[in-house]
């Protein structure tokens, strides 16, 4: 499943710092932006520390774009801004272009932000919001034009470079202050949560748009979102952080079908990862894994997994997308097989056109509930029983005791 | 139809209950009456009498003996014919602009340092002390500064200035027609101060903290920060803060009263000390209803013109 | 790579921002504000410090005095009866207060939740008679009172102060009402409430904080209050204390110890209404300024 060879501490594998290159060749060592052993601690009110970011690693390539992804409260937005230098790490260095910024301001680190509320200055014409950073310096009027104009011409805003951010849409907005950082010229971009102020559609064409912006413009980019899809489609590579901590770090379909741990499997993916408790023993000279309402063969390589494998075999949850089930009716007879099969209750259908979304249940109890994801020409009705059978070859196993993908 | 409590949804079987039920029915259809007909009978009755009243009496001569003789707008007449009446008019244009001036710049001062404090504890503990000053009656503001300001060794002014050595005799404050007017109106903004500090502070704690994180992105200074941001966010309440210190002003009468009564001769007078000279101590009473008039008329223009342009333009943003 | 930083600024970002931290640092920062605190606080310390001497002593030219004393305190209060005005002032702001917000919390409401024919007429003509300048009224007012025989009466001072402050905390409740989601009394109304009911048992309580606030207000604004107190009350069995004050200040000789002691007397207790009540203050005065 994987080939990269790299300590994996299996008393620790929360914490597993791990710097995965990606599949491809990645001997490139052009970093624009490291953040070496960086930890952030606040006080809060009662004096008592909060370890917000807790030794963070990771090393940026020049033109990247990266993601840092997690729910709220993981660190994801503290990171971004020591980046930026709106915050000061506790410990630990930032260092841009190859130069120790830990300890200067924002404006002497290169680097421009897009905010979330946009903070547009709501005084200003989009011309003289987007011009701010080079009118302060002083810039000459040409110089400032051309960049305004020529930033507005990438994001197709030019009609709008007179109004007043009042008057304006929340997706216009939001392009003026793209629009703002991108005139700076600067190295890195960072961008925190734009898109969590747009609504559903608006966010997904702005996702695109975002896309090709980075591929014309190229600059390194840095951006946070507690969106996994967003996370999924926008970026080269993807940090996953829970807790302060960092999960996992690759390019987003190594994340989905590698997931190093039992959050990253659970966050990454929607609807996300079935988690069944399950026993493992062996029977005739297979493992098999047996839930209480279903028991499945496991295939070959990760027998050779469970070899190895020193815990205890009655602690795992068995893992399987919702995706990796499919109706056992729908399929042709030699897929079928009963070594693979899951027998269940639907309790709730959820037509989505190109998909069927299934809750499903075990037949005797309320407990626990799963979901799979079928082809819609299954006519199932709530409270039907169906077979399900699951694609073996994308199943997981994870250590109850430290959530770790076994099978990883 | 409910009732006052789930349980007893029972018909009212006592009399004093049907005419409470009565009474509670009589009140929800007419909910309005009830919630603002006092208050409304209130005002008006209060008000819209003496507002006719006064128009009527500006347009009278009363003579002695009681007489009224009907004199149409001679009275206001007279009043623009007058050239100590544009005295007047700019005294209270002085007053009314120079408290102003102080008691907002001074606000800003103090709202923007107290905004930079970090503790709250200490935050709160500078507003409350900066508040004292508009908690005073303001009758006892202005004997407070007319004691301090006394023209003899005895005013505190003078005692310091003679000990420091900076004067050789107490300066008479209050009996020099310069002086006398810069006196009042540093009382009066000293009474204003904390009001106008009050908004201002509200305003800056209103300022998002992501706009100053831009800012610091960009690159600009605090003094750009300040333009860009802090300015901008608060004009609505200076703007607010100006019409209110400013109408208040204008039509100030505690604070001048007391410590110069409009003295030495009419160097401090402005027009309530104006109307009350003419309407208490000379009786004349016509021409003192025309003045006040004509101080209602502006004050009115003024504040529709403000708030529909200045305030209304304000709110666009 | 950093070519957005480099600036063609005539004289340097650090240069400046250098002279904005100076005046941003916490040093300069309570320099400003200790400075602006005694500027408010001396000139009352200096009338305490006046208070504790008796008529004579001011004479001495001490800053301190050398015997501090209650005698004015007792002169002014006994002697000269100066305690009555007290109690009229308590009398007077205490009635006000209650009347002004028996009216004024209920018309708040009204303008808040309902819209009705005239609604705005009515409301901008409550605001107009905020606008509108005592002065201008005060010879109606005195002819008017004295018609009715109610010169020099606490009555007569109270139906002026009702007047001049009930506008404003109609405003100001209508504002604190406006922050309570209509949502609520709404669904109060769906579960069978009547609307007076609604009014009492769900809005009314939400909004206690700024019907506390419209009190302290009120009772301030009523202590102070000078000019309507002046024109109808010539007798010291009818005056308020911003009156009586103004008593000892004679014309050609003034008791500055007596009017110290009277001035102490008069501003104890709102300074101690702002210590206790400062937050209340504050939104009461925040909400009557803004949404104008």
């Amino acid at each position: 499943m994987n080939n990269t060879t790299y300590d994996t501490d299996m008393s620790d594998s929360k914490f597993i710092s791990a710097n995965a290159d990606g599949p491809a060749e990645s001997t490139d060592d052009d970093y624009n932006v490291q953040i070496r052993d960086v930890t952030k601690v606040f006080q809060d009110q009662d004096g008592n520390d909060i370890v917000a970011v807790d030794d963070l690693n990771i090393d940026i390539r020049r033109g990247e774009f990266l993601v840092f992804v997690g729910p709220s409260g993981c660190g994801k937005t503290t990171s971004l801004r020591m980046v930026a230098g709106l915050e000061t790490p506790t410990e630990g260095q930032i260092r841009i272009e190859d130069q120790d910024v830990t300890g200067l301001d924002p404006r002497e680190r290169g680097i421009a932000m897009v905010f979330q509320n946009y903070a547009l200055y709501p005084h200003m014409t989009v011309r003289e919001n987007m011009s701010f950073p080079l009118r302060i310096r002083s810039y000459p009027d040409d110089e400032i034009n051309e960049r305004v104009e020529h930033a507005a011409e990438i994001l197709g805003i030019t009609e709008l470079l007179d109004r007043k951010p009042s008057q304006l849409s929340g997706g216009q907005q939001q392009r003026v202050a793209l629009g703002r950082a991108i005139v700076r010229e600067p190295s890195v971009f960072l961008m925190d949560e734009p898109l969590s102020n747009l609504d559903a559609k608006l966010r997904i064409q702005m996702r695109t748009e975002l896309n090709e912006i980075h591929q014309r413009v190229g600059k390194t980019t840095i951006y946070v979102t507690h969106d996994q899809a967003e996370a999924m489609t926008l970026g080269d590579r993807v940090v996953v952080l829970n807790d302060g901590h960092l999960q996992q770090i690759g390019p987003p379909q190594e994340l989905y079908d590698n997931p190093i741990n039992r959050f990253v499997a659970g966050f990454i993916g929607e609807p996300p990862m079935n988690f069944l408790p399950s026993t493992v023993h062996e029977e005739g000279g297979n493992y098999v894994a047996d839930g209480d309402f279903f028991e499945v063969t496991l295939p070959d390589h990760i027998a050779g997994v469970l070899d190895e494998w020193n815990g205890p075999l009655d602690q795992l949850t068995f893992g399987i997308r919702p995706e990796d089930l499919n109706n056992a009716e729908l399929l042709d007879d030699e897929e079928y097989a009963e070594d693979r099969s899951i027998r269940a209750t639907v309790k709730i259908v959820e037509p989505m056109g190109s998909d069927r979304f299934l809750t499903m249940v075990p037949a005797n109890s309320e407990t626990p509930e799963f979901t799979a994801r079928v082809s819609p020409e299954s006519e199932v009705e709530p409270g039907d029983e169906m077979t399900l059978i699951a694609n073996l070859d994308k199943m997981h196993l994870f250590d109850d005791r430290s959530g770790e993908n076994i099978t990883y | 139809m409910s009732t006052e409590s789930e349980t007893s949804f029972t018909e009212p079987d006592t009399p004093f209950e049907e005419f409470q039920h009565q009474v509670s029915k009589i009140a929800n259809e007419h909910i309005l009456l009830v919630l603002l007909g006092p208050a409304i009978l209130a005002i008006g009755a209060i008000f819209v009498y003496p507002v006719f009243y006064l128009f009527r009496q500006s347009m009278f001569l009363t003579l002695p003996g009681g007489i009224s003789r009907f004199v149409g707008i001679q009275h206001y007449v007279d009043m623009f014919q007058n050239a100590t009446f544009w005295d007047y008019f700019l005294n209270t244009l002085l007053y009314s602009f120079g408290s102003l001036v102080i008691s907002l710049g001074g606000g800003l001062i103090v709202a923007l340092a107290i905004n930079h404090v970090s503790r709250s504890r200490l935050k709160d503990t500078y507003s409350t002390l900066m508040m004292f000053s508009w908690a005073i009656p303001l009758a006892v503001v202005a004997l407070i500064w007319k004691w301090m300001l006394t023209g003899n060794e005895l005013g505190l002014f003078n005692m310091v200035l003679l000990d420091l050595g900076l004067i050789s005799e107490p300066i008479a404050w209050l009996a020099s027609s310069s002086a006398a007017i810069v006196a009042v109106i540093v009382t009066d903004a000293w009474a204003r101060l904390p009001f106008a500090m009050l908004v201002l502070l509200a305003g800056l704690q209103s300022i998002p903290n992501h706009m100053y994180d831009a800012a610091r992105v960009d690159g600009a200074t605090t003094f750009q920060t300040f333009r860009a941001i802090t300015v901008q966010y608060l004009r609505p309440y200076i703007a607010i803060v100006a019409l209110i210190n400013w109408m208040f002003a204008f039509r100030a009468f505690a604070v001048i009263f007391p410590m110069t009564k409009g003295g030495p001769g009419t160097s401090s007078t402005v027009f309530s000390i104006h109307i009350y000279r003419e309407g208490m101590i000379n009786f004349r009473y016509g021409y003192a209803s025309a003045v006040a008039v004509f101080i209602i008329l502006i004050t009115l223009i003024v504040a529709t013109v403000y708030v529909t342009k200045v305030m209304g333009g304000v709110q666009d943003e | 790579m950093r070519s957005a930083d480099n600036g063609h600024e005539r004289i340097s970002y650090e240069k400046r921002q250098a002279f904005w931290d100076v005046l941003e640092s916490p040093k300069v920062i309570h320099l400003i504000l200790v400075f602006s605190v005694l500027l408010v606080l001396i000139p009352i310390f200096w009338e305490v410090l006046t208070s504790l001497k008796t008529n004579d002593a001011v004479y001495s030219l001490n800053y301190i005095p050398r015997d501090p004393t209650l005698s004015s305190y007792y002169q002014v209060l006994i002697g000269e009866r100066y305690w009555k005005a007290v109690f009229n002032s308590l009398v007077i702001s205490t009635t006000t207060t209650i009347a002004v917000i028996i009216l004024s919390v209920p018309a708040g409401y009204a303008f808040s939740r309902y819209r009705f024919r005239g609604d705005n007429i009515l409301f901008i003509g409550v605001l107009f008679s905020r606008l509108f300048p005592p002065i201008g009224l005060i010879v109606p007012y005195y002819r008017i009172m004295a018609w009715l025989g109610l010169l020099n009466s606490l009555p007569g001072i109270i139906t002026a102060q009702i007047y001049l402050w009930l506008p404003l905390m109609i405003y100001i409740m209508r504002n604190f009402f406006m922050s309570i989601p209509s949502d609520l009394d709404e669904s109060a109304r769906v579960d069978g409430c009547t609307r007076l009911q609604a009014f009492r048992k769900i809005a009314l309580p939400l909004a206690a904080p700024g019907v506390a606030a419209c009190a302290i207000l009120t009772f301030l604004y009523s202590w102070r209050e000078f000019l309507f107190s002046l024109i109808v009350t010539t007798d010291l069995k009818s005056m308020p204390i911003s009156v009586a004050v103004y008593q000892f200040v004679g014309d050609v000789s003034v008791q500055w110890a007596s009017l110290a002691a009277a001035s102490v007397v008069a501003i104890l207790p709102t300074i101690l209404v702002v210590v206790f009540f400062q937050r209340y203050i504050v939104s009461g005065l925040t909400a009557g300024a803004l949404k104008e």
